[in-house]
């Protein structure tokens, strides 16, 4: 069987191999920032997760399934290390949000650029705010859901591999989020 | 068809795996349904705004010296494990 490039480079760095340890870090980096950063909504959080995660890979590398996809065993980490903070809070993590933030952001998607009129640039931003807020108002067991089904894009089957949890749970979660972000979204255009 | 099955086959759409049965179903009750319509039209949008919302393309970034920081953290290399070969 031929491994893939994570099996690969977790064999090398096994061996003790720093350069593929840094690649792994390098492949994972953002996605993971991604992830804690939309948990947390904290960027000095995020990175302190990003960090924890891959010192927590690092440590178990011996312990890597490579039956299992690298990429659900490092979010699984991630998401545990995410969970963990958040559930140390108060429940008011949404004040704790970095203010400006999302200026800039671009969620153009769904507007190709010659058509887009200041009218349109507000709008997506609008929604991209009142989105991002609504998830930040989540309670976590549903947010995680949501951040790993539409920011990392997972599937279903994915994510229940990452929280260990059966298919159904996550289908329920993902349905009951999205009701509820199809709310946010009407309150905001009424 | 009631409303409420309605909605629950809707989500399945949305994730992917409503068989075609129930998808002819579906439609056959949104064709009649004014209601149910208009709910699944902005369940679609919400669905495209949470993708288009989240896309990778995220404001902020990781720090550039994360790699190089993470990397001077580490303990150091491990020992070569022979069950690996």
């Amino acid at each position: 069987m031929v491994d893939n490039l994570e099996t690969r480079l977790v064999k090398l760095a096994l061996k003790g191999d720093q350069r593929a340890f840094a690649e792994i870090v390098d492949l994972y980096k953002d996605r993971i920032f991604h992830l804690a950063y939309r948990m947390l909504s904290n960027r000095h959080e995020a990175e302190d997760v990003v960090q924890e995660t891959f010192l927590r890979v690092y440590r178990n590398l011996d312990r890597y399934d490579p039956g299992q996809k690298f990429s659900t065993w490092i979010y699984r980490i991630g998401t545990n290390l995410s969970i963990d903070r958040l559930r140390k809070r108060k429940p008011t993590y949404s004040l704790d949000a970095e203010i400006g933030d999302q200026d800039g952001a671009d969620g153009y998607a769904l507007i190709p650029g010659d058509n887009r009129t200041p009218e349109t640039e507000y709008m997506i931003s609008e929604t991209r705010t009142t989105i991002h807020e609504a998830i930040d108002d989540l309670p976590p067991k549903y947010k995680t859901v949501m951040i790993l089904r539409y920011l990392q894009e997972l599937s279903l089957q994915e994510i229940s591999d990452v929280l260990d949890m059966p298919v159904t749970t996550i289908k329920t979660r993902v349905h009951r989020g999205r009701e509820f972000l199809r709310k946010k979204l009407e309150s905001q255009n009424h | 068809m009631e409303c409420k099955q309605a909605v629950s086959f809707m989500h399945d759409y949305l994730d992917g795996d409503l068989p075609s049965e129930q998808a002819r179903e579906l439609k056959s009750h949104l064709d009649n349904c004014f209601e149910c319509r208009a709910a699944f039209r902005r369940l679609e949008e919400t669905e495209m705004m949470l993708f288009a919302a989240n896309r990778k393309s995220e404001a902020v970034s990781v720090s550039d010296d994360m790699t190089d920081r993470i990397m001077s953290f580490l303990p150091q290399p491990k020992k070569h494990n022979p069950a690996w070969n």
